[in-house]
């Protein structure tokens, strides 16, 4: 079996609201293989967008272990180096408030190149290029500004631009939520070729459960913060052993199949 | 039977561009009638047009909308403007968005319920609560004193169909109603929104591009392609097995419908 690309052990991540502690995650741990696609599946307030920031390095107070490809990395937000931040990207749900309106989208895939050397002035173009074609847009489209896009070319160019840095491991929170049937299985076709291609680790976090059935290898249940079942996705889906997972998939507005 | 909602051979244009093309549609009360099909296909143009909400650039170019047999199209403004929140009810695909965030959830209700003139404060106070009360909102005085943030989508949600409720509607156009929602709450907001609407006789127009959940929830289904209905029928007939070519398409797009780690079937442009 194959080392692990990610491992994350005991994150624990509280804050306090109106004077109550509030606890987004009690204590998770879990694995990611090299190319493989891991869900993570639970309601809204369940702490999967905060296990996402908290691996992502976002995540002020959160405490536990993370190591990638092995070697440690910070947990706290920025006590990582510019190095362990390019390895994991993020992709979020929305992609109007995740791209910078005032840039153009050359210029916000071109960031991520010039923060980490990966190329010189001269050549970012090209490769701006070349990643737009490789998602599936117009390379002209590099002039144009995030208003001027449908929401499923901005979540292609959000792809992109954590393309652009040569990742290990994409965190995915619900990035086709926001989409129609047709455009979000364009880019769940994409993700599936990039992962390909490319070999990258995808961490997916949904509340769609059929998306997730469709890309997802193994799939963790998150509820109040913790991990009540995980396994193969065709084993959890097909055989529930948890009662909050059995509520969940008898909730699915029964697929048409 | 007559139809509670008819629309004839409308047509919704922004300047020459045709977004809602001949579309002929009936809907009886106590029905819901799924409106299926790809963002940009015209299907909310053709709810805000029932709605008299249609962007300013845009204009019915021709046909019909009637009401119980009235010419919505005919009406006087101020006349149709009466109609629109109370006999003929929106909810929208986001709740925050339709909220105004700096005012309480009781003070918005207020201001709707008098505008619709239902009474004095302590009458609006009283239909308020009994209202949230109605949709299964525990802590109505509770909720009345939140703002819109500190409430979750799907309370949100429920707080919206208590006001669209409060003030009798006959007609419901909901517009992506849970598609901000996660599946459970999606589920809650729906029985809810259906089974209500049924008790009372409204129809409901549910706009969507999940067909799963309107193959749960609606009795009809048409489906809109590029402004146009390229098929309508019974909910079972149009999904479990679909005529028009596009409807099929749209069906096979689903992920539930490809072997896992697949890629799925897009439809042509």
């Amino acid at each position: 079996m194959s080392a692990a690309l990610l491992e994350l052990a005991d994150a624990r991540l509280a804050y306090v609201r109106g004077g109550t502690r509030f606890v987004a995650l009690g204590g998770v741990s879990l694995t990611v293989a090299r190319g493989e696609c891991v869900g993570v599946i639970g309601e809204s307030g369940s702490g999967k967008s905060s296990l996402a920031r908290v691996i992502a390095g976002l995540a002020e107070g959160a405490t536990g272990t993370l190591r990638l490809a092995g070697e440690a990395v910070p947990i706290t937000p920025g006590a990582r180096r510019r190095e362990q931040c390019r390895r994991i990207q993020m992709v979020f749900q929305d992609p109007v408030g995740s791209l910078n309106p005032f840039l153009t989208i050359g210029a916000i895939i071109a960031e991520g190149l010039a923060i980490h050397g990966i190329a010189a002035r001269a050549e970012r173009r090209e490769r701006v290029a070349a990643l737009l074609a490789d998602v599936g847009l117009d390379p002209a489209m590099a002039s144009r500004r995030p208003h001027e896009l449908s929401g499923g070319q901005r979540q292609r160019v959000a792809i992109a631009r954590a393309l652009a840095v040569e990742p290990d491991l994409i965190l995915l929170d619900e990035p086709t939520s926001a989409l129609d049937l047709v455009v979000q299985a364009q880019i769940i076709n994409l993700l599936l070729r990039l992962q390909h291609e490319r070999g990258l680790a995808y961490l997916f976090i949904s509340h769609d459960l059929d998306v997730v059935r469709h890309l997802c290898h193994h799939v963790h249940v998150i509820t109040a913060g913790q991990i009540v079942e995980s396994g193969p996705t065709a084993a959890v889906f097909g055989d529930p052993q948890h009662p909050y997972t059995q509520g969940l998939i008898a909730a699915m507005p029964g697929a048409t199949r | 039977m007559s139809a509670l909602l008819a629309i004839e051979g409308l047509t919704v244009a922004y300047g020459a561009a045709p977004v809602v093309r001949g579309v002929s549609l009936t809907l009886a009360a106590g029905e819901v009638l799924g409106l299926v099909g790809e963002s940009g296909s015209g299907k909310s143009t053709l709810g805000m047009a029932v709605l008299g909400l249609l962007d300013p650039a845009a204009r019915v170019e021709a046909g019909r909308i009637a009401l119980s047999g009235d010419d919505l199209l005919a009406l006087p403004a101020a006349h149709r403007r009466a109609l629109c929140g109370s006999t003929i009810a929106l909810i929208p695909q986001e709740p925050m968005a339709a909220l105004n965030p700096t005012l309480r959830i009781g003070r918005q209700l207020d201001l709707v319920l008098r505008r619709h003139g239902k009474g004095d404060a302590a009458a609006r106070r009283q239909i308020a609560e009994a209202a949230l009360a109605s949709v299964m909102i525990a802590d109505p005085p509770r909720i009345l004193g939140s703002y819109p943030f500190q409430l979750s989508g799907g309370q949100l949600q429920r707080v919206l169909i208590a006001l669209a409720f409060a003030l009798g509607p006959r007609l419901i156009i909901a517009d992506e109603p849970t598609t901000a929602l996660d599946m459970s709450a999606q589920g809650a907001v729906l029985d809810l929104l259906v089974s209500r609407a049924r008790s009372e006789g409204a129809g409901v127009l549910l706009i969507s591009h999940n067909l799963p959940l309107v193959r749960r929830y609606a009795d009809r289904v048409a489906v809109m392609q590029r402004g146009a209905i390229v098929e309508e029928g019974t909910a079972a007939e149009v999904l479990a097995a679909p005529a028009h070519p596009y409807t099929t398409a749209l069906i096979a797009a689903l992920p539930a419908n490809t072997p896992p780690r697949t890629p799925l079937p897009v439809p042509e442009a």
